[in-house]
């Protein structure tokens, strides 16, 4: 058996950069397999980078090797750059950055830049490139030469980026060259070709390669070079030979997502080259599949699986976009627990897992009024009120803003942040009347994402370790009583609101884990609204109304189905944010929670007497919207409904006024009451939280903390269920 | 501000690189790594008192020796530079700081009397 000695490259490892690992090579065979002669002494050497930007690696030693006693230089295990051209272990170099001249040398995960010559310069037989991503700003991207029948060059799930030159370019003339490309992807050569096969002894096999050319050539043969292969796609330009091409068609790309189908179209990203998860991209399995090729990759570059007989050209690969279980109690020591002591407490609901695949995103929907922005009477923006409520969170309360990652995160349509990193933000009513805009990203979650109530600017500013007197600018001991009124660069910014949703976040923190036990932080969509209703209109705004109704036919929704908010929220923030999910990070959106922070405006009498009934069946409708456009059925198939908590309408008291009457919220109580406790549906009452007296219809800056554990409470209870499924259904199969 | 540390091939040490050879240089708050760092290691240190790791001068250091012009490229040496320290001090590496009472540094004007050019 084939000894392998593995070294590490890195700060504090046992060599800073792979050049001074790849220097002592032939030192490390002798003193650790006896020589260097590897295939003799049956050993290979590994070299493990860690996640950094090092410079010039070129191989030549005299070392012997074979295809399987060889070096891999290779990124450690959480290095990997994930098909990001600007992530994980990074060489770079004023010249050809990545020379191998040893045989059979493998080179894995790795990313490769120049914009001098070349990135590679391959010269050597046998030698492997497995998920580079490797991209020249000034010339070609690489040049491979070498190679023999026996043991030819092999690139598998590769990316070049060539903005001025080939991507691909093999080269034999004298010498024989043998390239074998498999699902690798050449993205934007404008000016030149993707591909180009040079010389009359070049032997270029190619399947599943993905030439992404708008405006550039795909392919270049130069000298009659012999070239095989099948599955290829590539455009017009320049064309692939017709017994290359997948479908035996040209094909066209965009990257515009909501382009239709036009039987010949490939959807991309523009950033890294990858297929998008398109109905209007023609190519997602227009390549052999590794159940009908031994020579497919069973991954792609970023991780994903490859199975049956069709896969997706190029070097990456889709997630599998199934449902996941969650149930948090299948644990065989739990059941087994169980079968001894059926009448025994099971581990406590804060204390469970759930393990997601690999390449998985836990995702909330959250729909939310005032309360779950945190609102509150400015009279309780004190440190007297907030201190107690940051005291309670000890070291979860992050005194440095954007820095709750380990949290979860949420999308960027809610807060303008732009340009200081999470300090400054800014949520004006036109985030959310204006469809134009959608966010862009999803950013770390934090205290203050409620903002400062419906909308304004605030600071998130605090000093490591300050209590809260001096957030709220009052350090001196001079309190200033209207914080709000207090926005200059000598204050520490405005206290905004403390939403439940951070809490909510915090109190699931550890919920959902890799296989290797790490934790998942949860992403979270959520719109709150000021005043929303959900069984009827209310107060108009927009052109519509500024709620989560959602009836055809009434007054301001004549030509819509939603009301603004939720047509908003399915619109703006749904749509972009799964796109994202899917087609920018690649991973499976599993859609684990729903969370209705909303709901109490429906007992307020203000609106018109005829649409102040309200009922139960109107937040299923509310459900049954979101599932719909996620392509899944509703709650007459729990299958696909995730775990979903509201609130109780609760006992609203504003003073000197009855526009809550009790009669009507204890009418809309029982209507939750009766159609949302089925196991897959939970609620909570918020009746014995301190109510904010000032307005009579918010809380304590406190009792929102509670208020988000009650809900992270009622979702954790739901998944400890045995006897029925909790289904976290994928996202991935969403309308556009 | 950071000198430069250069770290090159101990004659006769078994690297793959020829001998004097400028095999890296980093910033001199980098430890070369525990394999490369023991005086009884292939490699020799020197750091350079008036010089960063990204002075392009430095950094032409462990530029390698091509054919230029050509296609396809040809790579005649792994480096184009070498520098050759003599004395048993650079053998060991110490940390930046102590690196004055090692004797292990040196101007750049002396660093260039102790280089040779292959490619001249």
């Amino acid at each position: 058996m084939t000894t392998v000695i593995t070294r590490t490259v890195g700060v504090g490892k046992d060599y800073a950069t792979p050049a001074l690992a790849e220097a002592d090579v032939e030192d490390i065979a002798t003193s650790a397999l006896g020589g260097t002669d590897l295939v003799a002494n049956d050993g290979a050497i590994v070299f493990e980078i860690d996640a950094g930007t090092y410079g010039q690696l070129a191989t030549n030693s005299s070392l012997t090797s074979d295809a399987t006693r060889n070096v891999t230089y290779k990124a450690a295990a959480g290095s990997e750059h994930g098909g990001s051209l600007n992530k994980g272990v990074i060489l770079t170099h004023t010249g050809n950055t990545l020379i191998p001249s040893d045989d059979f040398t493998v080179f894995e995960d790795l990313v490769v830049k120049t914009s001098h010559n070349y990135a590679l310069v391959s010269g050597a037989n046998g030698v492997i490139f497995r998920n580079l991503v490797m991209a020249n700003t000034n010339s070609h991207v690489m040049i491979l030469q070498k190679g023999t029948a026996d043991a030819p060059v092999k690139l598998e799930n590769c990316v070049a980026h060539a903005t001025n030159g080939y991507g691909y370019y093999v080269f034999g003339t004298s010498t024989a060259a043998h390239v074998h490309l498999t699902n690798c992807t050449s993205l934007y050569s404008f000016s030149t070709y993707s591909l180009r096969n040079y010389g009359g002894a070049a032997n270029l096999t190619l399947n599943n390669f993905l030439s992404i050319n708008e405006s550039g050539g795909t392919y270049q043969a130069v000298g009659s070079p012999s070239i095989t292969g099948t599955n290829n796609i590539g455009g017009v330009t320049a064309a692939l030979p017709e017994a290359q091409r997948a479908g035996a068609q040209t094909w066209t790309f965009t990257t515009d997502v909501s382009a239709a189908s036009t039987g010949s179209q490939v959807i991309y990203n523009g950033t890294t080259g990858a297929m998008a998860y398109r109905d209007g991209n023609d190519a997602k399995e227009a390549g052999v599949g590794p159940s009908a090729s031994a020579t497919v990759p069973l991954t792609g570059i970023a991780g994903n699986a490859r199975s049956g007989a069709t896969t997706q050209p190029g070097a990456f690969a889709f997630p599998a976009f199934e449902n996941f279980k969650l149930n948090t109690q299948q644990d065989p020591e739990i059941i087994n627990e169980f079968f001894r002591n059926p009448f025994g407490y099971g581990p406590d609901s804060s204390e469970v897992k759930v393990t997601l695949p690999i390449n998985c995103v836990p995702v909330f929907t959250i729909c939310g009024d005032s309360t779950s922005l945190g609102q509150t009477s400015t009279e309780y923006w004190t440190a007297k009120e907030l201190q107690p409520y940051v005291d309670r969170q000890g070291s979860d309360w992050p005194y440095v803003a954007n820095d709750g990652s380990a949290f979860g995160y949420f999308w960027n349509k809610f807060l303008d942040t732009s340009g200081d990193d999470g300090v400054n933000f800014t949520k004006v009513a036109g985030l959310l009347t204006d469809i134009t805009t959608s966010g862009d990203a999803f950013i770390p979650i934090h205290p203050r994402m409620g903002g400062q109530q419906l909308a304004g600017s605030f600071t998130y500013r605090i000093a490591d370790g300050s209590p809260v007197n001096d957030y709220l600018s009052i350090a001196s001991g001079a309190p200033i009583p209207d914080p709000l009124a207090n926005t200059g660069a000598a204050y520490n910014g405005q206290p905004g609101s403390i939403s439940p949703v951070w809490d909510f976040a915090r109190t699931i923190k550890g919920l959902f884990v890799d296989s290797a036990g790490n934790e998942i932080a949860p992403y979270f969509i959520f719109l709150g609204a000021t005043g929303p209703r959900f069984g009827t209109p209310g107060n108009p705004f927009g052109g519509s109304t500024l709620d989560w109704y959602n009836k055809r036919g009434l007054p301001l929704n004549e030509d819509i189905d939603l009301g603004y908010v939720h047509n908003q929220f399915r619109q703006t923030y749904i749509r972009p944010s799964v796109n994202y999910i899917v087609n920018e990070l690649g991973k499976n959106p599993l859609h684990v929670g729903n969370l209705i922070m909303a709901g109490g405006a429906d007992g307020n009498t203000i609106y018109p007497e005829e649409y102040q009934v309200s009922a139960g069946a109107a937040y299923l409708d509310y459900t049954n919207s979101i599932q719909s456009i996620l392509n899944l059925s509703g709650d007459v198939s729990a299958a696909t409904l995730p775990p979903t908590v509201m609130y109780l309408p609760y006992n609203a008291k504003p003073p000197g006024t009855d526009s809550f009457p009790a009669d009507k919220t204890k009418l809309l109580q029982n209507s939750v009451k009766r159609v949302w406790a089925d196991g897959i549906r939970n609620y909570v009452s918020l009746d014995s939280l301190f109510m904010d007296l000032v307005d009579g219809i918010h809380f304590r800056p406190i009792s929102y903390a509670l208020y988000g554990e009650l809900f992270a409470r009622a979702y954790t209870n739901m998944l400890t269920v045995r006897n029925y499924e909790i289904i976290a259904p994928t996202m991935a199969e969403i309308i556009y | 501000m950071s000198h430069a540390l250069l770290i090159t091939a101990k004659p006769q040490g078994g690297l793959t690189f020829e001998d004097n050879d400028v095999v890296e240089v980093l910033d001199g708050r980098i430890n070369p790594g525990t394999a490369v760092s023991p005086t009884n290691s292939n490699f020799l240190f020197c750091y350079v008192s008036d010089k960063t790791v990204d002075d392009p001068e430095v950094r032409q250091l462990v530029m390698d020796l091509s054919e230029l012009g050509d296609e396809p490229p040809v790579t005649l040496k792994k480096r184009r530079y070498q520098v050759t320290l003599t004395g048993s001090e650079f053998k060991t590496w110490v940390p930046e700081d102590e690196a004055e009472e090692a004797g292990i540094v040196k101007t750049w004007t002396e660093i260039q009397a102790l280089l040779t050019d292959k490619g001249a």
